[in-house]
């Protein structure tokens, strides 16, 4: 039955679209080709905590359904535009730049602009950047006189915020001002909402009268409808509420994703025009791609009238002839030639420049040379290239890396290659004190507008998914918490039933089930921008008109919004500058030590390949040694037996998750030790190929250890290209979060081999290594750059261990170690430690003239610098002083910080004890006070006598309060005795192997050092306790340690287990543990633990 | 079991029971840490702490120890102070009186620690930290009590006991060795306060407990009497009094209940509910009348009584005054009232409020409730336009006449008739509330034997607002590829 529909004169009434002339569906799905269309108005999850697809994800949707073109507008950020452009690239399709902006004098109605040419790209990023600069961080504020000012050349589509809503009309007009009609179009939304075809109806209507076109959108959120659940999640996120509170701050519907065109010709079939204008649009913005980003290297650094390669050579010669004193190596020469050829071909030398000018700031410390220095001048800045850049001579020449390319095989296409076509990225630690003098430099010689940190991308781990997903399902907070805690009862994205049921939920539960999608889903998402670590953008022009910057969280700081990545994938130049903690230890141990022998001592200058050295590190004896100082790197150096500096090299390398999980360990050590014979390849193998993985793997008798040697691998073995090499390190490094792109190369890598004659398992052997570098491996060129330091540091120990250690406690906090071991250890190897003393002490720890070490002031928690400052400047000029008031007069520093000094029992030089210093302090006042009030309080010493007494135990009780560490006794010796009743040995017989035999059941008990439960041993945790005599080295299963948790997780452990003893290494296998806190009572010390 | 706060973010226990305190956990720990401290086997039940209920505990507990003296103090957090002055005579000694008190608190279910002493300091000092629960310290022994208790029994705040223990004064007995002189340059005057106070040097007093009288008033007849008429003077002779108690105390009444003594010995009762605390009395009367008309007395009424059972605070409120051109009364008193008047005609469960709630399912779009439960709150809310003003109970099938899937509706047949459709507008897409479902299947979670039946989100649904030719403004809907229709609600 049809019934025929009379015209009505209800206003309610519209003809629904389909009723209007246009294409019918089937007319459309019969023609091939769809019909054209192109998607403006898309946010993306860079739109952070809205968007629910990945940009990446939503430019693959719209090539796959032919769109013809597609854009990315998310709010106030071109954060999400690159990755767009690259998988827009992937894909064949047009991207279309753009920016969704909300003005703040525009409520009803926000903006996508789109450049079509460079300079109004230049001119949003501009835009964007006032808004940003002038908001806190991760906001943005615009009023519509910025855009105008900004509106040259960008194309305008303004969407409502309520879908096709009227109270926008005056923002339109506003709008109509800064765009001509020609520039500017609105937009249309029919995503199925109450009344859509009423509203486009009286917004087409609105439109005809002010002469601006309607433009077809979807407004896109989300790439599949599937997304919708997330892009809720999201809101609830946003928002701070659970899904049953967020009501309307949710869709109605799963609409706002691409829809196929014909779809889109069906919905606007009444409005053909508003298809066409996207067409029109599109076409219009393909002036403008991110490919023409020019970038500029900063010009500066080159003196006038020299080409930047002309000067990078002859700096390098000249250094080069310097660093080997006039003869250089024909090996050297002939990679620095190789090398100027490749940095001339792909115009990288203002890059090297840049770092060069850097290096050099370093190291005249920020003095012009020929001026005298300031006062208290602290040096200059130590500072070191790390990573890739040790692959290069010309660094080394140039002192921007420390390795000498003599003394390793160097892989400059580790660092370089052609086939990447990226620029290189050069690491470059500073002295982690000092490094902010590095990047105040490069602020004041590129000021603002072209240096900035680039930006890192936070995205969604599984612990902060699981923390916001649960909260958005409405779970409780103590649950949500113990599902972040514990990610047991998620494995390989689902829920365990039986885990989850242990947690006391039912893993039916639909909440559940939609906890472990969700968070799959959300995994990888951004969050927010944070600042990268170090990494500094330079430009020569403005950088504000190549990618927005914005403020950082810390001030004085601003940021790109694009991370490395995009950065790599735009062409830009990046220096990383980082700190590191040890190169300022180094420089202070290197000063205390001058200033004793009166004679410059270097890095350079360090006597190389020093055999006490090596013998204290066969020893493990290597507390506060750069990089070896871990458990895991002491237990491993009894094994390794350093002997050389490369065995340094690999020792840095080894004991990584990398070699750990490829099983290249012990193949190693048992080649090294002459247990195993290095396997010959088979008579098959091609003598070429021979050759190449005899010279590639040879080093490391026959195991790959270090990156460069897979990349040559798969060069020499594979017949893989050097470039191809290095995509297979990327696949590498992005294994874990990219998936399976590992395989392909890892087929194309084994039947490579295979094609060579190598045999299919020694292949496959090759490919499970280089799996395991995905998780953390080395570069060669990374780990000499760090075994220079360790070995450099293990020598200062060696010959000077009080300076060292004092220079450890000076730039804390570093390192493995609380200062408390340090100190202990210093004082094992026969320095004499001397405590806190308020007239003896600078704030810094010192070395006395006859090798004691004494504490500083900096070790007294609670006291500021100021006032340690004036009371060492009081003890300067006065001499001794007989009380305490005296000096506080003098010194003028606040009673608080001698009451703190006096709690660290630092006034032994007046004679007065912890407790009667403390009790005079306690007369002293901040507040002012009348005039003679504390003069007539003379010491009172009839008080004095009336105080009660105090232990030693509470002496070291309270030593430990104030300054984390004590020298009169180890806590553990005063419960010595009850420890003894229960059997418990000493720790130092575990030395001795009569008393402490391989299989032997012992207990040992000390106060727990470290508790470190390594990512390549999930069942394993190692626990170091220490007492009075000496440490104990704890394996503990993970069955055992569940068991007894609450001992486990106790200052003072009392342990039960098996002696195991393998070259000199002695571990106890624990089998039983209780707490012995009781046995410490208030004495509070700190275990460092590593999860 | 734990009592737990949220402190920015993070859940930290606040009291533990007594297994859970074996079991290491300490109050100011993270509910997580206590949870790990706790075996397997003991899940903890854990509720959020609520202080005031604390409060309210401790003084019903106070007003319970009236029975010992007439002069008792709450002593916050956890403790009592129970001035036994002059009363050790009623009940023997005063060591028997310190036995009775701790016998009748275990009876309450509470553990105990009592000290008798001639000081409120003392007392407080070693019932905290003496060596036994139940202890007296004999006048003019105070110091020796005092002697071997740790600082802290002082009642000195944490700073001050801290930095005593710094200078290693750890016992009452280090500091009462030194001058008083040097301890005053020297620690908070808070301290010599607190130890003159403790050795009663000085006095110090408690804000005792006075305990409120229920509001009730009661008349007995001389003799019983069924003359409704002087039942009923009394009656609003009792209210007018109780009214009068609620405005001394500044209270309304939200539960009244009247009850007439019968001959013999029994007793009928009237209750009443009030949607909000009132003290009106006029309007409580007028409620209250009809239920007393209505209550059925066998023989003579020998009394007459009104207790107001449920008293509350009433929330101070500003009204236009009659002289300023206003009525003096105010939209919610008025809301309140009438709300009080329909119950008590129609019964009060007839008496519904209807509270719009955010949700885009037209189903869920709005709660109702008891009227009387809670006041009757005069908010718009917001509600998604576009809404039929009535929404059937369940959505009626219908079938419906349209040339495309997706296309206006032509013609409609239901509740039996067929109409013609004369506009039409729509689809109107609504999806479900997805996370009350199961997420569709695919594998994960992993399967368990009774999750096999999934429950996968409904498919979402199109309304249309369509008119018949008889003018009829309907919503229908269809679910989302499937075929079925139905009307769900009507605009009138």
């Amino acid at each position: 039955m049809v019934l025929i529909m009379p015209a009505s004169e209800f206003p309610k009434f519209r003809p629904h679209p389909f009723r209007r002339p246009g294409p019918t569906p089937d007319a459309a799905e019969s023609a091939d080709a769809q019909p054209p269309f192109a998607e403006l108005c898309v946010t993306t999850n860079y739109t952070f905590l809205n968007g629910a697809s990945h940009p990446e994800e939503l430019v693959q949707r719209a090539a796959d359904l032919e769109y013809r073109a597609v854009a990315v507008t998310d709010t106030h950020s071109l954060a999400g535009v690159v990755r767009a452009h690259v998988a827009a690239k992937a894909a064949g399709i047009q991207l279309i730049v753009g920016a969704r902006l909300v003005l703040q004098d525009m409520p009803g109605c926000a903006v996508c602009v789109y450049p079509t040419d460079m300079p109004s790209y230049r001119g949003l990023c501009r835009l964007l950047t006032t808004g940003k600069r002038r908001a806190p961080k991760g906001s943005c504020v615009l009023m519509s006189e910025d855009l105008a000012a900004h509106a040259d050349g960008l194309l305008a589509v303004a969407a409502p915020v309520e879908p096709n809503g009227g109270p926008a009309e005056h923002d339109i007009r506003s709008l109509r001002g800064v765009f001509d009609g020609d520039r500017l179009s609105i937009a249309a939304t029919a995503g199925y909402g109450p009344s859509d075809a009423d509203g486009i109806e009286r917004l087409a209507g609105f439109a005809a009268r002010c002469g601006v076109p309607l433009v077809a959108t979807n407004d896109v959120s989300y790439h599949d409808a599937g997304r919708r659940t997330l892009h809720d999640v999201l809101a609830c996120i946003r928002h701070r509420c659970t899904l049953s509170e967020a009501g309307f701050r949710l869709g109605a519907n799963a609409e706002r994703h691409p829809k196929p065109p014909a779809e889109m010709h069906r919905l606007f079939a009444a409005h053909p025009c508003a298809l066409s204008r996207t067409i029109e649009i599109a076409e219009r913005t393909r002036g403008f791609s991110l490919d023409q980003l020019r970038y500029d290297y900063p010009d500066e650094i080159v003196p006038n009238g020299r080409t930047p390669l002309e000067y990078l050579a002859d700096l390098t010669w000249s250094s080069a002839a310097q660093v080997y004193k006039g003869s250089i190596p024909d090996k050297v020469r002939s990679q620095i030639e190789h090398e100027l050829r490749l940095i001339g071909e792909l115009g990288y030398a203002p890059y090297f420049l840049t770092v060069y000018d850097l290096v050099r700031f370093a190291r005249t410390g920020g003095e012009r040379p020929g001026e005298p220095p300031r006062a208290g001048w602290p040096g200059p800045i130590l500072c070191q290239g790390r990573g890739a850049a040790a692959n290069s001579a010309v660094c080394f020449c140039l002192g921007v890396t420390a390795v000498d390319p003599d003394r390793i095989s160097v892989l400059f296409e580790r660092f370089v290659s052609k086939e990447r076509n990226e620029p290189p990225d050069i690491d470059i630690d500073f002295e982690h004190e000092r490094r902010e003098e590095v990047i105040q430099y490069i602020y004041r010689k590129y000021g603002r507008e072209r240096a900035a940190l680039t930006a890192e991308v936070i995205t969604y781990r599984r612990r902060s998914a699981v923390r916001d997903v649960g909260k958005a399902l409405g779970l409780s907070l103590d649950l949500v918490d113990r599902l972040a805690k514990s990610t047991e009862w998620f494995d390989d994205g689902a829920a365990h039933p039986k885990r989850l049921r242990d947690l006391g939920l039912n893993p039916d539960d639909p909440t559940i089930g939609w906890l472990t999608r969700l968070v799959e889903d959300i995994l990888g998402f951004p969050r927010h921008l944070s600042q990268h670590v170090g990494g500094f953008v330079i430009t020569r022009s403005p950088l504000c008109e190549l990618v927005p910057v914005e403020n950082a969280a810390m001030p004085g700081r601003t940021v790109i919004e694009w991370d490395k990545d995009d950065i790599d994938a735009v062409g830009m130049l990046k220096v990383d500058v980082l700190g590191l903690g040890m190169l300022t230890a180094l420089r202070k141990c290197m000063a205390m030590v001058n200033e004793r022998r009166g004679s410059p001592l270097t890095l350079a200058t360090i006597p190389p390949e020093d055999p006490l050295t090596y013998e204290m590190a066969r020893r493990a004896d290597t507390v506060g040694v750069f990089q070896i100082e871990s458990r895991a790197q002491m237990s491993m150096l009894p094994r390794l037996k350093p002997r050389e500096f490369y065995d340094l090299v690999i020792e840095v390398a080894i004991v990584r998750p990398g070699p750990i999980q490829g099983g290249m360990v012990h193949p190693y050590l048992r080649r090294r030790a002459g247990d195993e014979p290095i396997e010959p390849l088979p008579a098959s193998v091609p003598d070429h190929v021979r050759r190449g993985v005899e010279e590639v793997l040879g080093r490391t008798l026959g195991v790959p250890l270090f990156q460069e040697q897979c990349m040559a691998l798969a060069v020499k073995a594979a017949g893989f290209t050097p470039g191809r090499a290095d995509q297979l390190r990327r696949a590498m490094a992005a294994w874990k979060r990219k998936g399976n792109l590992i395989y392909r190369f890892g087929q194309e890598l084994i039947d490579g081999m295979v094609a060579n004659g190598l045999p299919a398992e020694f292949a496959e052997r090759c490919f499970e290594q280089i799996k395991g570098f995905s998780e953390y491996g080395f570069p060669e060129s990374h780990a000499a750059s760090f075994a220079l330091l360790v070995y450099a540091s293990a020598w200062l120990k060696r010959h000077y261990p009080a300076e060292f250690c004092a220079a450890l406690l000076n730039s804390q906090p570093m390192g493995f170690y609380t200062p408390a071991q340090l100190v202990r250890d210093a004082a094992e190897h026969g320095v004499r430690v001397l405590p806190v003393d308020v007239q003896r002490s600078a704030w810094d720890c010192t070395v006395d003239r006859d090798g004691a070490l004494r504490l500083g002031m900096r070790m007294v928690k609670g006291l500021g610098l100021p006032d340690a400052e004036r009371i060492v400047a009081a003890a300067r000029e006065h001499g001794a002083f007989d009380t305490m008031t005296a000096l506080w007069r003098a010194s003028g520093a606040r009673a608080t910080a001698l009451r703190r000094l006096a709690a660290a029992d630092a006034f032994g030089s007046m004679g007065l004890s912890r407790q009667q210093a403390l009790w005079q302090s306690r007369l002293l006042r901040d507040a002012p006070m009348p005039l003679f009030d504390g003069i007539a309080a003379p010491a009172d010493t009839a008080d004095l006598e009336r105080l009660p007494g105090v232990t030693p135990y509470d002496q070291v009780a309270q030593d430990y309060r104030a300054t984390s560490l004590s020298l009169k006794a180890h806590p553990v010796s005063f419960a010595r005795d009850r420890l003894a009743r229960t059997g418990a040995l000493p720790c130092a017989t575990l030395r001795d192997e009569k008393a402490a035999p391989d299989g032997e059941v012992v207990t040992v008990a000390g106060l727990v050092l470290v508790r470190q439960r390594p990512g390549t041993a999930n069942d394993v945790t190692f626990m170091t306790l220490e007492d009075e005599t000496g440490i104990a080295n704890l394996v503990i299963w993970k069955r055992i340690y569940d068991k007894f948790r609450r001992a486990a997780g106790s200052s003072l452990v009392i342990a039960t287990g098996r002696v195991q003893r393998q070259d000199g290494v002695v571990h106890v296998v624990v089998t039983r543990m209780r707490s012995g806190a009781a046995l410490v009572g208030a004495i509070s010390t700190a275990s460092r633990d590593f999860h | 079991m734990l009592l737990t706060k949220a402190v920015s973010g993070r859940e930290v226990v606040v009291r533990r029971c007594a297994a859970a305190a074996k079991a290491g956990v300490e109050p100011g720990m993270d509910l997580a840490h206590a949870r790990s401290l706790l075996p397997a086997r003991l899940a903890p039940a854990v509720e959020p702490h609520r202080p005031e209920c604390d409060a309210a505990a401790l003084h019903r507990l106070a007003a319970n120890a009236l029975r010992y003296s007439p002069v008792v103090a709450a002593d916050p957090p956890d403790g009592l102070f129970i001035d036994v002055t002059g009363t050790e005579r009623l009940h023997g000694s005063e060591r028997r009186l310190v036995t009775l008190v701790a016998a009748r608190f275990e009876r309450l279910g509470f553990g105990a620690r009592i000290a008798a002493a001639s000081t409120c300091g003392c007392a407080w000092a070693v019932a905290h930290f003496g060596k036994h629960a139940l202890c007296g310290v004999p006048h003019g022994c105070e110091r020796d009590g005092l002697r071997d208790l740790p600082v802290a029994a002082l009642r000195i705040d944490g700073r001050t006991e801290e930095e005593l223990r710094e200078v290693g004064l750890e016992t009452v007995g280090h500091v009462l060795n030194l001058p008083r002189a040097s301890l005053a340059a020297r620690f908070d005057p808070s301290l010599l306060r607190r130890l003159s106070q403790a050795l009663g040097e000085i006095d110090e007093r408690q804000e005792p407990v006075r305990p409120a009288p229920p509001i009730r008033r009661a008349i007995v007849f001389n003799g019983a009497t069924d003359n409704w008429e002087s039942i009923h003077a009394a009656a609003e002779e009792l209210l007018a009094a109780v009214v009068k108690d609620l405005e001394a105390r500044d209270l309304g009444v939200r539960r009244l209940v009247l009850s007439l003594r019968e001959e013999g010995g029994g007793a009928v009762a009237a209750s009443l509910q009030l949607s909000r605390p009132t003290r009106s009395f006029k309007h409580v009367w007028t409620l209250l009348r009809t239920r007393l008309e209505r209550l059925c007395v066998r023989g003579g009424v020998e009394g007459v009584e009104i207790t107001a059972a449920r008293i509350a605070r009433i929330k101070h409120e500003q009204c236009a005054s009659s002289s300023l051109g206003g009525d003096g009364r105010s939209d919610e008193r008025m809301a309140g009232e009438l709300t009080d008047t329909l119950a008590s005609r129609l019964g009060p469960d007839s008496v519904v409020c209807i509270d719009p709630v955010a949700s885009h399912l037209p189903e869920r779009a709005f709660r109702t409730r008891s009227a009387l439960e809670a006041p009757l709150r005069v908010s718009a809310g917001s509600v998604p336009h576009g809404r039929p003003t009535v929404l059937y109970r369940r959505p009626e099938p219908a079938r419906v006449v349209s040339l495309t899937p997706d296309g206006p509706i032509l013609g409609l047949a239901w509740r039996g008739e067929r109409a013609e459709v004369v506009a039409c507008e729509g689809p109107e897409r609504i999806e479900q509330e997805w996370w009350r479902w199961d997420p569709p299947g695919g594998g994960r979670p992993r399967r368990t034997a009774s999750n096999d039946r999934r429950r996968p989100p409904p498919p979402a649904r199109d309304y249309y607002a369509v008119q018949t030719r008889s003018g009829r403004w309907l919503w229908v809907c269809r679910q989302v590829g499937g075929g079925r229709w139905f009307v769900h609600g009507e605009w009138c």
